[in-house]
């Protein structure tokens, strides 16, 4: 008797608790208070979506155009570096010869052509013609191919037959990459290496491949130890030392709001003196930014805190590294009968540096935002005069040379300006204080005309236009270490006939602006010195002189009538600024 | 309450039941297996013996079978609800977001030609604008997925058209879906639970499958299940411990339930047994008026009643040894008279005629018989009135044997029978009442003589270090199985038609056995028909002693060899003192 109660009153129970836990979850609240709703957020904030080609093996009975084609597909799948199922359409003597680590090819509007006669041939011959659009380095850097040359391509590809079936025995060395497939597969980043004294950044673009068994940070990480490509290499310094290389990044993973960066010991030795420290943290913080965005970094070492102390790194506190120096809030001078003015709407006086006689000047160089100093090319480029601004500073004369270019400063305080001492001579010179420039030797630029040289904001990179007999061209370059040696020279902007450069100036620190003449007209292209990728001109008639800052700050140009125009992007037109005498407007740096 | 025989402990009586202070010897693998079985068997059968006492335990236990049952079938069914619930909403979303992904593709794959081909300069803007559709596709799907999931292109006929998102490994996708994806009539959407696989990652990720066909395109999407997996194992987790959490809840209330009934069951059984214990003024407290205390109050009533009867027969009893003691004594008086007249006669019985003399004779014979017979009654309702005393003394044993042997002397030879005795060499002392020892051992050897018929009597003393005890073996007609015990019946006879030649008053063996008990000892018959009976006295060393075992066995050696050697089974013993065990 009492087993039969106990149990019915369990029953009883049992029902109560189930009514209540299922009353529980059976409504959603229709009102209440305001709350926050958090993005969930994604797996993995550092990873950017993309698309791979899933490679496939050779399919049985394949004609010679279909290996060939699955050839290149399964070449730019990036799944594995190796290249394990590309190899699969070789012979086994062209497996062993064939390299995918060898300098990619990158190549558009292809055509696959084949001798294509019957099937009893032991031998085929498959030819790829396309045009070649650029070759991208064994150090991720990417080259492209001059637009004016003749970039015709062809690749062939001899195929025999093996148990029956057609495999490649000779293929074109390194992987040969359709426009899609390059864009597919690599990732353009931009590297920040430190310059000078470890207190500025300049940037490197590389083009990372996309590999999928690793974050692309950690990637990225890697190729920004391995160190700068060869167009920057002798030019800037990487902070974190010559002893590390990709494999002493252990990984990169997201913690919260923190980016955390695992390194291996090799790293601690490099960040020992502040200096040094600062720069790596300033290199790291630039470089991942395009992932990172606004998050915090932490270095660790092998999955433990840094030795000595959280190493965390806030970006905004490395913000003066920025290779442009300036930002688009800055202002620009301009000369009006010798005199300095700032560009000022609202304003219209004479800035109060430079007393003494008013100089017959064409053109100014500043130094920086402050304007605290100020350099200008004397009519008839004989002499180069600097003053402060600082009242009661007077024009000092700087440079004395036959031929001098405009003057532009770096933004560790030097001026620079080409002399040209004759014919086809031209002499670099550099200089630190009023009277004694220091000969800066430039062997791809001696032996030109040198008509502007102008230093990147970076202050490591330059423009240069010369011409060496076969038309004015622009060309990139940059300054060793030492300061003593302008090296790594490269065309940016080739000769064209009948083509004139009348002005260059650096937008930001990797976008050059040129401005063009020819007989009829005048032009204004933008250059990017990493990417080589111009866009579309635009006209600018009657402008002599031009002087750009980073985005979105206004393009500033001078014209022979004594005005200062604007670029206005909106109306995507000149507007005046300035007039009446107005000439040679100037940003500070570049 | 030990009388339940345990199944499985059935069979011949093991004497391993006791601790054996045995040397420790090495002991061999069988032994060790036999000794855990051995613990193992006794650990079940104490495990049964709880499980059938305790109707808390077979009621809770019987609880928590049943509302585990139930919570587990009711876990089930809710947690196949929500795994339901949960996978249907995902599913529900992921064909929207494949449909509008199909779409999306379809409108990429059938542009016209001419839109594919443009070729315009490509800029830093429209870094990721492919000329190629499938690419275009694939992008826009990788774009929109956002790392949510996961897209595979895969095209059959054409050569390097196959794609995938981020990092899918193509071996996700499983075959019979591209089968059906084939067979899928318009509007279908064909779905498979799979696992996900990703490039440089071993494990798998569970994951929604979806098709679909564009052209000559399969579109495979894969949507994690990842989240909801989690979300399911915590509902699962959850559900596993608010179950087990109601069914302890449900044993708790199980137990106190049951707790509640069956502490006054417990009470009243407590009662009960005090009462069969001889505590008549036994009574349970009533407390209110449910069934318990009914039982309560009947239980009390039970127990008067019991109580006044027992008082009743108590004093009906006594007044019964009363009057039987009183009736001795009061026979006494005349019976000294009818004495002195009757020796008179005797005496002078040579004067009489035969007849007279032979008168004179019996009613000598049977005064002194009726004489002995009084004083047996007399020593008997001394004991049933709890006067008896023990007069304690240290002595040899062998002495108090001897003098009872010579007592019986005359009339063993009387009987011609032989007097055999076998005593130990040295002391054997005892603290015992010898007079009384003295006269339980006449008993026995007159008991003996009389039923020996002139064979050998066999007298042994045994002694060890706690008790002594003395063996009367005789070879006459035995006792029948069942009469070990009634021997010390009084007035017992076995074959009433048979006289007392002797003139026992038929009192002796039960004064005997009195005697024993008085000093803590047992006395035990023994006996078979043909083969005769041997009685044994067992008694503690020191006074007030107990009793463990005897120094001599009651079934004598040679019958108990004889019975070994047939093989037979030992027949239950069944022991004169309650409670006590032999330890041959």
């Amino acid at each position: 008797m009492p087993t039969r109660r106990s149990t019915a009153g369990l029953c009883v129970l049992a029902m109560a608790a189930l009514a209540v836990a299922s009353s529980a979850c059976s409504t959603v609240r229709t009102g209440g208070n305001i709350f926050t709703a958090h993005d969930p957020g994604k797996n993995d904030p550092l990873s950017q979506p993309y698309v791979r080609i899933l490679p496939a093996p050779p399919k049985p009975d394949a004609t010679s155009a279909e290996i060939v084609s699955g050839f290149l597909a399964a070449a730019a799948s990036f799944d594995d570096p190796t290249r394990t199922v590309a190899k699969q359409y070789l012979t086994s003597d062209a497996q062993r010869t064939w390299s995918p680590f060898d300098p990619v090819t990158v190549y558009d509007q292809a055509k696959l052509t084949t001798d294509g006669r019957g099937d009893d041939l032991t031998q085929a011959h498959v030819q790829l013609k396309g045009i070649r659009l650029g070759e991208l380095d064994r150090d991720s850097h990417y080259v492209p191919r001059d637009a004016s040359a003749n970039n015709d391509l062809t690749l062939g590809f001899i195929l025999v037959r093996v148990r029956g079936q057609w495999r490649i025995s000779t293929a074109p060395s390194g992987l040969q990459l359709s426009n899609d497939d390059f864009k597919r597969a690599y990732r353009s980043f931009d590297l920040y290496f430190a310059a000078g004294e470890e207190d500025g950044l300049v940037s490197d673009q590389v083009w990372l491949p996309i590999n999928p068994n690793q974050g692309l940070a950690k990637t990225l990480v890697q190729r920004l130890l391995v160190g700068p490509t060869t167009p920057l290499k002798g030019a800037v310094d990487s902070a974190f030392g010559g002893q590390v290389d990709d494999r002493d990044v252990n990984d990169v993973t997201v913690e919260g709001d923190t980016v955390v960066v695992d390194f291996t010991s090799d790293v601690v030795g490099a960040a020992r003196v502040a200096r040094y420290k600062r720069a790596l943290s300033a290199q790291l913080s630039w470089t991942l930014k395009p992932l990172t965005e606004a998050r915090r970094i932490e270095v660790r070492v092998n999955g433990e805190q840094f030795p000595g102390g959280p190493f965390i790194i806030d970006p905004r506190d490395y913000k003066s590294y920025d290779p442009n120096v300036v930002d688009a809030n800055v202002q620009a001078l301009f000369l009006r009968q010798g005199r300095l003015f700032v560009i000022d709407k609202d304003k219209d006086e004479p800035f109060t540096a430079g007393t003494g006689p008013a100089r017959q000047l064409t053109s100014l160089a500043v130094a920086d935002r402050s304007f605290s100093r100020v350099a200008g090319l004397e009519k008839g480029g004989g002499r180069i005069w600097v003053t402060g601004t600082a009242p009661g500073n007077s024009w000092q004369r700087w440079m004395e040379a036959p031929g001098l270019t405009s003057p532009s400063w770096d933004r560790h305080g030097d001026l620079w300006s080409v002399s040209r001492t004759g014919p086809r001579r031209s002499q670099v010179l550099r200089a630190r204080e009023p009277g004694s420039p220091i000969l800066v030797s430039a062997p791809d630029l001696e032996g030109t005309d040198v008509t502007a040289f102008r230093v990147a904001r970076d202050g490591v990179r330059v423009a240069v236009v010369s011409d060496d007999g076969h038309g004015q061209q622009v060309l990139v370059g940059t300054i060793s270490r030492s300061r003593t040696e302008v090296r790594n020279v490269h065309t940016l902007f080739p000769a064209e006939a009948g083509r004139q450069v009348a002005d260059i100036a650096w937008r930001d620190a990797s976008t050059l602006l040129v401005l063009t003449k020819n007989k009829n007209d005048r032009q204004l292209t933008a250059v990017s010195v990493t990417q080589r990728v111009t866009d579309t001109p635009r006209s600018a008639a009657g402008i002599e002189t031009i002087t750009a800052a980073p985005d979105p700050a206004p393009v500033l140009a001078g014209t022979s009538d004594g005005q200062v125009l604007m670029w206005d992007t909106q109306k995507r037109q000149w507007t005046p600024v300035e007039k009446n005498g107005a000439s040679a407007p100037m940003y500070p740096l570049g | 309450m030990a009388t339940e025989t345990l199944p499985g402990s059935s069979g011949p009586a093991r004497p391993g039941g006791r601790p054996k202070p045995k040397k420790k010897t090495r002991r061999t693998p069988r032994q060790i297996v036999r000794g855990v079985r051995r613990r193992a068997r006794r650990a079940a059968g104490r495990v049964r013996r709880v499980w059938r006492r305790s109707l808390q335990l077979r009621v809770v236990t019987s609880t928590l079978m049943i509302s585990m049952t139930v919570v587990a079938v009711l876990g089930f069914f809710l947690w196949q609800m929500i795994d339901t619930a949960i996978l249907r909403g995902r599913l529900d979303s992921a064909t929207a977001e494949v449909r509008a992904n199909v779409t999306t593709v379809e409108s990429y794959l059938n542009q016209p030609l001419a839109a594919a081909g443009k070729q315009t300069p490509s800029t830093q803007d429209d870094e990721l604008s492919f000329s190629n559709e499938v690419d275009q596709a694939a992008n826009a799907l990788a774009t929109r997925a956002d790392g949510r999931y996961s897209v595979v292109i895969l095209n059959p006929n054409l050569v390097g058209h196959d794609r995938g998102t981020n990092d899918v490994d193509s071996r996700s996708v499983p075959q019979k879906l591209r089968d059906s994806v084939h067979r899928a009539k318009d509007g279908e959407t064909p779905a498979q639970y799979t696992p996900l696989y990703y490039v440089g990652r071993s494990e798998a990720v569970p994951a929604l499958a979806l098709g679909a066909l564009v052209d000559d395109y399969e579109i495979y999407h894969f949507f994690p299940l990842a989240d909801d997996v989690k979300t399911l194992s915590t509902v699962q987790q959850w559900l596993f411990v608010v179950g087990v959490a109601l069914v302890l809840l449900l044993a708790a209330v199980a137990s106190l339930v049951t707790r509640q009934v069956v502490t006054p069951v417990r009470l009243t059984r407590q009662a009960a047994e005090r009462l069969a214990a001889g505590r008549l003024e036994e009574r349970l407290k009533v407390r209110g008026e449910d069934d318990l205390a009914r039982l309560a109050a009947s239980f009390n009533e039970m127990a008067s009643n019991l109580a006044l009867k027992i008082h009743q027969l108590e004093e009906l009893s006594q007044v019964q040894r009363q009057f039987v003691s009183d009736v001795s004594h009061e026979l006494r008086t005349p019976l000294t008279t009818v004495r002195m007249a009757a020796d008179l006669l005797y005496e002078g019985r040579e004067d009489f005629d035969p007849a007279t003399a032979r008168a004179a004779e019996l009613m000598q014979n049977q005064l002194e018989r009726f004489e002995s017979m009084l004083a047996d009654l007399l020593e008997i309702s001394r004991y049933d009135a709890g006067a008896a005393t023990l007069d304690i003394d240290s002595v040899d044993m062998r002495d108090v044997v001897l003098r009872a042997v010579g007592d019986s002397q005359p009339l063993a030879e009387r009987r011609a029978t032989r007097l055999d005795l076998r005593l130990p060499g040295e002391p054997c002392m005892a603290e015992v009442d010898s007079r009384r020892v003295e006269r339980i051992l006449r008993n026995l050897l007159f008991n003996a003589i009389e039923h020996g018929e002139g064979r050998d009597i066999v007298v042994a003393l045994g002694a060890d270090r706690d008790a002594v005890a003395v063996a009367v073996r005789d070879h006459g007609v035995g006792l029948k199985p069942g009469e070990e015990n009634m021997v010390f019946d009084r007035f017992w006879r076995a074959d009433p038609s048979r006289a007392r030649t002797i003139g026992g008053t038929g009192l002796g063996l039960a004064i005997s056995r009195e005697d024993a008990m008085l000093h803590g000892g047992w006395l035990q018959a023994w006996g078979m028909p043909g083969e005769g009976s041997q009685f044994r006295l067992s008694l503690p060393r020191q006074a007030g002693a107990e009793l463990r075992g005897s120094p001599l066995p009651l079934v004598p050696p040679e019958i108990e060899m004889r019975r070994t050697w047939r093989g037979h089974a030992t027949p239950v013993l069944s022991p004169a003192v309650e409670g006590a065990f032999d330890a041959d």
